[in-house]
């Protein structure tokens, strides 16, 4: 072949990190220029319009909800625990990818996390935001949610440290608060670039009064650096405990299709797939509609789809484990869970969870697809729906037969249930819609850092 | 944040600006040479190696977030050993109030927490942020510090500081700009206008307290406000009131023909006292008094003794259980004791919901059983003959619960004239008794029990000379 050299370029180095000729000057402009420009482009109104337009339904959902009681949701016996907890763990999932690609990719030394981590992290809150939403809704009288923490209490009661569902809470929250200081603290340095461009009095201001005063200071940079390593290695163990104690929440009851110990794995497995979809789900639009192109490259997305693979390997294996360790087990109750849930009322929802979250990934074999954007971001879709309908397959299929034949009943959400999981993506969007818009969606200092004039080249001694 | 470069205040320092990461590696590495040590780089992002050229001193930050992560540890571990063992002890099926793996998640939880605020915390605290007043803002070409350009500053208060001398050196290592920084001359002082917002907004926000502080404690006329309807009214059906949904207008159902209720299997028609019977009542009000009245009936079980501790240090008042080992309480006809386990009475909630009706009989038959082996005086045994020793032991073991020696029938057979008297058996064999049938009962009652006579007799645990007493006692009456 002719050209068999540029060819032999391409194997043995990977693509640059940020395409096109970058300096430092223009990366801070790319990213910069989204919030500077006087009006976000006519998507952002769309997205953002229609947003704001669920999430005023979610409002009006849990107002109904809480003036009127649970009784609104599908929730009864035996299905007592019903989409709430379905949407929480769907949420609670997607909130994974922001801390794995911040920490874990960060630790690994995974250079090409910079593009899409400030993301993905962004991401990451706002899911958790709407994850945690649910189990507050859920307990029905919402004004004594606060019974969860072990705050002192007229009736001189503390929680049960030993209850699954008392994990969640210290989990969720501590997930919630390490990954907002995680944000938060590398969006610093960045806020102080946009105060420097900053022209206007109030910009000035508010940017001015979150950058803390940065100066970019050496000595401050390197307790920073310090800092933003001991956060990430602490959030690694915290990303994989997070999901693990929220699948205690079933895997600790005595309940065949829950009680089982591969449920932490599976589960973790499940979070980092769905939401690496969701990440993909967002950035594709994101980086067309604001230019992004050049930070986050097509490199990016092809790692992100094979992650996406990896793990959804990982589940469809622990999806057949589950039906292997029903037989192995040689218990009649766990058998008959599995069976039912294949074969019994719900089977359609198993199958398209399968389709989903198995089969569909697999095309990511082909580096053709991998690159092909409409292709992938469709797939990411296909992920987002078929992970919901794992938290659904794994809750509802569970419950819906139990040991008393006579109980036995089909769950069917009502409209309120589905009108609160639409507003939450309502909720989700709008928060997102205004990070894309006032913040920086790149990480500016971290990308400036992987550009090859970064390094200096130590000739000059 | 810049004005121009303002030279209306005390001298900052030299500020030298550098087109690229290389030049101003070569510089900090001379700026350090030249021993300078109030003096900084900045950089709009972390440059490699500029940390050891610098010569900056490795952060004790790490240290601090070990410290405060077993902090976290430490406090995790107390805090649930404190509310949940000793606090309030949570009692869920016997299981121990204290077993650490189940707490392994809160404890690795708060550890990360903790350990995570202290790096975000303390980095910003070591960092000397948030300080949102630096004089390099004011310079211009400063703002460029995010973007691209990169800086070194020397500041006045170097011992080596001079000016001019800063300006050449620092040109001299390839600064593409020098200049110096001045501090501002206007006061820090907030302005007058903010001032009287921020007066008014503090003293807005007092009102929300104040109107709790004037509500708290008092009493109203004015009826509730039902913000959450649905909680207080609700839809449902009572018993013995009406419906549309049926037919006939009524809400309770008849038994559907043909159908028997849960439970209802059991046949009631054979309600003896036996052991199984007693060993019933003694399960059942293990469960559902005990909690209250204590394991022996006295009135001082795990709520009284927790509800006592309350009260006494002012959380609550309490109404003590009663003592049902009280001679008031044993006067009381098995009915009365009947009505208040089913109705309820003071304080105590009705258990007639909960207790079906052969299992609250079953708990009276118990109680009474604790009210007689409650019953009794020492008695001094020094210098008795056997036969009277055995008299005290028939009536202290509660022998005489069952049994009599004037030939009157209780729950079991009546103890004179036993020897020598023939008696037909449970399997309709016939038998005289003699001392060994007599201390074999005893040992091992329901072996060869009486016909026509309940199965009720417990084992009675006695050592062979106390047998031998009881067994005198028994002969002497016949």
């Amino acid at each position: 072949m002719a050209n068999s050299t540029s060819i032999d370029h391409v194997d043995i180095f990977p693509e640059a990190l940020v395409q096109g000729t970058h300096d430092f000057h223009s990366v801070t402009e790319t990213v910069c220029g989204i919030i500077e420009a006087p009006k976000p482009p006519k998507a952002w109104y769309i997205i953002f319009g229609t947003a704001l337009a669920l999430l005023g339904v979610l409002g009006a959902m849990i107002v109904y909800l809480v003036t009127t009681g649970v009784g609104v949701w599908g929730n009864n016996q035996p299905v007592a625990w019903g989409w709430p907890i379905v949407n929480f763990v769907f949420w609670v999932g997607i909130g994974h990818a922001g801390t794995l690609i911040s920490a874990v990719l960060f630790l690994f030394r995974q250079d090409w996390r910079t593009g899409i981590n400030r993301f993905s992290e962004a991401m990451t809150i706002f899911a958790v935001v709407c994850a945690g939403m649910f189990p507050a809704i859920h307990v029905g009288r919402v004004w004594f949610i606060w019974w969860v923490f072990p705050l002192p209490n007229q009736m001189a009661m503390w929680p049960n440290f030993r209850s699954p569902l008392l994990w969640d809470v210290f989990a969720v929250s501590t997930y919630f608060s390490v990954s907002l200081l995680f944000w938060y603290m590398g969006l610093v340095p960045d806020l102080a670039s946009v105060r420097d461009r900053a022209v206007t009095k109030a910009k000035r201001f508010w940017y001015g009064l979150f950058s803390l005063g940065w100066t970019g200071s050496n000595r401050q940079w390197h307790r920073y650096e310090r800092a933003y390593l001991l956060l990430a290695a602490l959030a690694t163990p915290l990303v994989l405990s997070v999901h693990s104690v929220v699948s205690f929440d079933f895997a600790t009851s005595q309940l065949a299709g829950w009680h089982t110990t591969i449920f932490p794995p599976y589960f973790v497995a499940g979070a980092i797939f769905s939401g690496f979809a969701m990440v993909l789900t967002l950035s594709i639009p994101a980086r067309k509609i604001f230019g992004l192109e050049e930070l986050i490259t097509l490199r990016h997305i092809d790692n992100m789809t094979k992650v996406i693979m990896a793990t959804g390997m990982m589940v469809g294996y622990a999806y057949a484990m589950e039906f292997f360790m029903a037989w192995y087990s040689g218990n009649m109750y766990e058998g008959f869970t599995f069976i039912n849930r294949a074969f019994g009322p719900y089977a359609w929802a198993y199958w398209i969870m399968v389709s989903c979250n198995v089969l569909s990934p697999q095309i990511f074999w082909f580096k053709k697809i991998r690159r092909n954007l409409t292709v992938v971001f469709i797939m990411s879709l296909f992920v987002n729906v078929g992970m919901w309908f794992e938290r659904f397959v794994i809750t509802v299929t569970s419950l819906n037969r139990d040991f008393l034949p006579s109980s036995w009943h089909y769950f069917t959400p009502t409209w309120v249930d589905i009108c609160t999981l639409i507003g939450s993506f309502g909720l989700f969007f709008t928060l997102f819609m205004l990070f894309c818009r006032f913040l920086p969606q790149v990480a500016i200092s971290e990308v400036k850092n992987v550009l090859p004039q970064a390094h200096p080249h130590h000739d000059a001694h | 944040m810049t004005e121009t470069s303002n030279t209306n205040g005390e001298l900052y320092g030299v500020m030298a600006e550098f087109d690229d990461v290389t030049t101003l590696c070569n510089a900090a590495d001379k700026v350090r040479d030249a021993g300078y040590t109030k003096w900084d780089c900045h950089t709009p992002f972390p440059v490699h190696g500029l940390d050891d050229l610098m010569g900056i001193r490795f952060t004790k930050l790490p240290w601090v977030v070990l410290i405060m992560g077993l902090t976290g540890c430490s406090l995790a571990v107390l805090m649930q050993w404190w509310m949940n063992a000793v606090d309030y002890p949570y009692d869920i099926s016997g299981k121990p109030q204290w077993s650490l793996p189940a707490n392994i998640p809160v404890i690795f939880e708060m550890t990360v927490l903790f350990s995570a605020f202290t790096a975000f915390f303390g980095m910003w605290i070591a960092n000397g942020l948030p300080l949102w007043y630096s004089p390099l803002f004011r310079n211009k070409r400063f703002a460029r510090v995010t973007d691209d350009k990169f800086f070194v500053s020397i500041e006045a208060t170097d011992s080596l500081f001079d000016s001019a001398k800063a300006h050449d050196f620092l040109s001299s290592l390839g600064a593409s700009n020098t200049e110096d920084v001045y501090h501002s001359n206007e006061t820090a002082a907030l302005p007058g206008s903010l001032k009287g917002k921020m007066i008014v907004l503090a003293c807005l926000a007092t009102i929300p307290l104040a109107m709790v502080y004037n509500s708290y404690g008092k009493t109203t006329t004015e009826p509730r406000v039902h913000l959450v309807p649905d909680m207080d009214k609700q839809d449902k059906f009572r018993a013995q009131g009406q419906t549309t949904l049926f037919a006939d207008g009524r809400m309770s159902r008849a038994q559907i023909e043909g159908t028997i209720a849960q439970g209802d299997l059991e046949d009631y028609s054979n309600n003896v006292v036996n052991a199984a019977f007693v060993a019933r009542g003694e399960e059942r009000f293990n469960i559902y008094c005990s909690v209250c009245h204590g394991f022996n009936g006295q009135g001082d079980g795990t709520v009284h003794r927790r509800a006592t501790e309350l009260a006494d240090a002012g959380h609550a008042a309490w109404v003590p259980p009663a003592d049902l080992t009280l001679e008031m309480y044993a006067d009381k006809s098995d009915e009365e004791l009947f009505s208040t386990i089913t109705h309820g009475i003071r304080t105590m909630p009705a258990y007639g919901g909960q207790i079906p009706e052969k299992d609250r009989w079953a708990i009276i038959v118990y109680l009474r059983a604790l009210q007689l082996a409650q019953k009794g005086e020492p008695v001094d045994m020094t210098g008795m003959t056997s036969e009277q020793r055995g008299e005290v032991m028939f009536a202290s073991k509660s022998c005489s619960t069952c049994h009599t020696v004037d030939g009157a029938r209780l729950i079991g057979p009546p103890l004179n004239g036993l020897i020598g008297q023939e008696i037909t058996l449970d399997d309709d064999s016939t038998l005289v008794i003699d001392d060994d049938y007599i201390l074999k009962s005893i040992a091992n009652p329901m072996a060869q029990a009486r016909k026509g006579y309940p199965k009720a007799m417990l084992e009675v645990a006695l050592t062979d000379e106390e047998l031998t007493d009881l067994l005198n006692y028994i002969k002497s009456q016949n």
